[in-house]
């Protein structure tokens, strides 16, 4: 995903002011570090370094709309559009130095009406209005028939999908308030089917995961799907626009920790910041912590709880801010699925890791302390008083680099997250796996 | 990276073995002598002593056997609730018996008025003992101005006893906070004291156990990896001890379990004999089997070798509990020594010694 694309003045106007606003916190470290105060060493070279990113791709989008305005030459932009066909026509007007009252006048239409095409990137028009104007704007409008072309109905979308998985998510769902009891197995066929070919492809939501089976696949589209209807429900109510610019939230996050309902200050602190963060149980056998991907252009969190104890809650959390925060450009939009307990060796993971293990016990306050080969709890206890988090999170990345559970298993605040961010079943019933499906 | 300052309980077997090692290697080694709690029967003396007689017992005990050179006097422990007097009373009659007596001060009590009397008037003029978990450089900043004291004037121990010495985590760690404190001010040295040994007997009866030297470990790795200079980094262990000092007190006395801890460049071996049997001669077949191993220094590297060999090929009695502890001591001190000097690029001769004069058994050949 890129920052977008820059279609009109007000756009690029915007765009202007942030690159500058990202000029100066990049031009000296001093400038940096009060952009992104109070955080670790660690995390503001991870977010100079996404801050150039975002600023190269804002230049690219300013560039894209200015050639495109200025010489006519459309390529940048339309690149940017990514073929999208109603992008490609607003494109093609910017090209051709038309107005939108310029294009209005030659269709005969109003000019609120032009933009009101453009407002909804001309998703709404038919056919043959879409043809009509691709005409006056110079749009080849073209479909090709595949020589060899793979039957796409919804059967063979979903032929992979086994009974037995069906029965697993009608079973999980029904348990969960996930839909109504009339749903039945060949509506959630025909459901899966319909949301593979928008989400894509089992293999492609793999990023992180080692998949076990392939019954795994069907699983993760269902909690995928349903964390997707969550999110969908909170974005339609209006949540602020995610700044990727703006980090000072940030650093509060791991603080909050030290509340007993501090996962549900998190889901809240992330919403202000424009984050959907939805805790959905997993479904029996699929082993998921966390994901994290795009919804309608907002940041999405999925989070299964599956370990349910502070330290895996916080840690899961700031991995999936983590990707957030530092792949916005480069994998958010294709989206995270991550499995913590399994070793992976992809980069963007890494560096997830690294960012969530930062902001929660900064490296080089790690490096040095006792905690970590304490065999009393006191040394870690002071850690977390030090750094304003809960003493859990410290005991449970004391056990993980020690590969020891059973030290200060009383300690990590086990069966308590759970309690706070996922409501009860009975309680929970007021979204559906989809939205055509309500309780 | 000498001298070596093993932190050695003031019981008979440890200091019988810093007091008998040779002169040379003495020279070298600055016991940390930390004085047992003394508020149960004393074991030489079977009698509950008083705070007085605690003063003079040591005071009689440093200068029957460490009256030369320097060495560390840690008090925390040997009475209940002390006076500042009886400490005051303490290192006066200790000193008068070896006036070069430095006084261990706790980090957390630097400021007591009491310790500014017990300054010495030459490097290091006191030692400061810290325990990792409690570093804090604000309580040291401010310990010290209390104290009046210099960083540099003074040497800090910093105590991992108890904690988990398992190198590939613990070096981080060790050297993490060797650079914490060089921020925190300019000690005249840092000194890392610690023992992976366990508290309780690691062997099996008639068993051998090798317990690994983290704290060497760990400490070579640290001191190449922090930045504070080399030559101002010290090491401390608890000779082939674990770093525990107070222990639960039994009832009676305990039977000794007949049993060595000979160390190695890497481990510690736990030989411990059979259960059952007359104990000399259970303690006869340990050192036979120390003395067989490819890992016996030889004879001649220390006195406590060369009685061991001699014990264990009939030349000599196989001693009492606290002989073999004298003898575990005065060999891993010979050890460490040896190893330190060589990373300062000295060395020690072996034990001069002439052979001990054997009988010949007139009845051999009958």
């Amino acid at each position: 995903m890129n920052t977008g694309i820059i279609l009109n003045e007000k756009e690029l106007r915007e765009a202007r002011s942030r690159v500058t606003a990202l000029d100066e916190a990049l031009a000296t470290d001093e400038y940096l570090r009060r952009v992104v105060e109070g955080l670790p060493p660690e995390v503001v070279k991870q977010l100079a370094s996404t801050l150039r990113a975002e600023r190269d791709d804002l230049n690219d989008a300013i560039q894209a709309y200015e050639v495109a305005k200025g010489t006519g030459k459309p390529t940048p932009l339309e690149r940017r559009a990514e073929s999208d066909p109603g992008l490609m026509l607003i494109v093609a007007r910017i090209a051709k130095g038309y107005t939108q009252r310029d294009l209005a006048w030659r269709l005969g239409v109003k000019e609120q009406q032009v933009q009101r095409y453009e407002a909804d990137r001309y998703n709404s028009i038919s056919v043959k209005n879409y043809a009509r104007i691709a005409a006056l704007l110079g749009v080849r409008l073209s479909a090709i028939i595949e020589p060899n072309p793979q039957f796409r109905g919804l059967d063979k979308v979903i032929d992979d999908v086994s009974k037995e998985g069906i029965r697993k998510i009608l079973k999980h769902g029904r348990a969960n308030g996930w839909f109504s009891d009339d749903m039945d197995e060949s509506r959630l066929r025909q459901y899966i089917a319909e949301n593979r070919i928008d989400f894509g492809s089992p293999t492609f939501l793999r990023t992180g995961l080692n998949v076990q089976d392939h019954s795994e696949d069907v699983l993760l589209h269902a909690w995928r799907a349903r964390v997707v209807t969550r999110a969908k429900e909170v974005i339609r109510e209006g949540i602020p626009r995610y700044d990727p610019v703006n980090t000072g939230w940030l650093n509060q996050l791991p603080k909050l920790s030290v509340f007993s309902d501090g996962p549900h200050r998190a889901q809240q602190q992330l919403y202000e910041a424009g984050i959907v963060l939805i805790a959905e149980r997993q479904i029996p056998g699929l082993t998921i912590d966390g994901a994290a991907f795009i919804e309608e252009g907002v940041p999405v969190i999925g989070l299964t709880l599956r370990k349910d104890d502070i330290g895996n809650f916080w840690f899961s959390l700031l991995h999936e801010v983590g990707h957030v925060v530092l792949h916005r450009l480069t994998g958010l939009a294709s989206g995270f699925f991550d499995q913590f307990d399994a070793a992976s060796i992809d980069e963007q993971e890494a560096q997830a890791d690294a960012f969530a293990s930062n902001m929660l016990i900064p490296e080089e306050r790690w490096r040095k302390s006792t905690a970590r080969i304490a065999k009393t709890a006191q040394p870690a206890e002071k850690l977390a008083k030090e750094l304003g988090i809960d003493p859990a999170i410290v005991f449970g990345r004391i056990q993980k680099e020690r590969n020891d559970y059973a030290l200060f298993s009383k300690k990590i605040g086990r069966n308590t997250v759970r309690k706070v961010l996922i409501e009860q079943p009975e309680e929970s019933n007021d979204a559906a796996i989809s939205s055509g499906t309500k309780v | 990276m000498l001298p070596y300052r093993p932190a050695l309980r003031f019981k008979q077997g440890e200091y019988n073995a810093a007091g008998r090692i040779r002169p040379a290697m003495q020279r070298q080694v600055r016991p940390y002598f930390i004085l047992p709690p003394l508020i149960e029967k004393d074991p030489e003396l079977q009698k509950v002593l008083t705070h007085d007689e605690i003063a003079y017992v040591t005071g009689e005990r440093i200068g029957k056997h460490w009256p030369r050179y320097p060495a560390y006097m840690d008090t925390q422990y040997v009475m209940r609730e002390p006076s500042d007097e009886d400490i005051n009373r303490l290192f006066q009659v200790a000193r008068a018996r070896n006036p070069n007596l430095i006084a261990v001060i706790p980090a957390s009590d630097l400021g007591n008025s009491l310790w500014r009397g017990l300054l010495l008037d030459t490097f290091p003029r006191a030692a400061i003992h810290l325990r990792a978990e409690d570093l804090d450089g604000d309580v040291l900043r401010d310990g010290l101005q209390a104290l009046g004291l210099a960083a540099s004037e003074c040497e800090i121990f910093v105590d991992f006893a108890g904690l988990e010495l398992d190198p590939e985590i613990a070096t981080e760690v060790v050297g993490g906070t060797f650079n914490e404190l060089s921020e925190i001010a300019n000690w005249g040295c840092i000194v890392f004291q610690g023992s992976n040994f366990p508290t309780t007997n690691p062997a099996e009866a008639g068993k051998t156990q090798l317990v690994p030297r983290h704290e060497w470990t760990v400490f070579n790795a640290a001191v190449r990896d922090c930045d504070f200079p080399t030559e101002r980094l010290g090491f401390s262990d608890f000779g082939a001890d674990c770093g525990q000092i107070n222990f639960p007190t039994k009832k009676g006395g305990a039977i000794p379990i007949p049993h060595i801890r000979y160390t190695t460049k890497t481990d510690t071996v736990v030989i411990r004999g059979k259960a059952g049997g007359k104990q000399s001669e259970v303690m006869k077949a340990v050192l036979k089997d120390l003395v067989a191993r490819p890992d016996f220094a030889g004879k001649m590297f220390s006195y406590a070798d060369r009685r061991m060999w001699d014990a264990a090929n009939g030349h000599a009695t196989p001693g009492s509990a606290s002989m073999w502890r004298e003898w575990n001591m005065a060999h891993h001190i010979t050890r460490v020594a040896h190893d330190l000097a060589a990373m300062s690029g000295h060395s020690f001769e072996d034990e001069v010694e002439h052979e001990e004069p054997e009988q010949i058994d007139m009845f051999a050949d009958i």
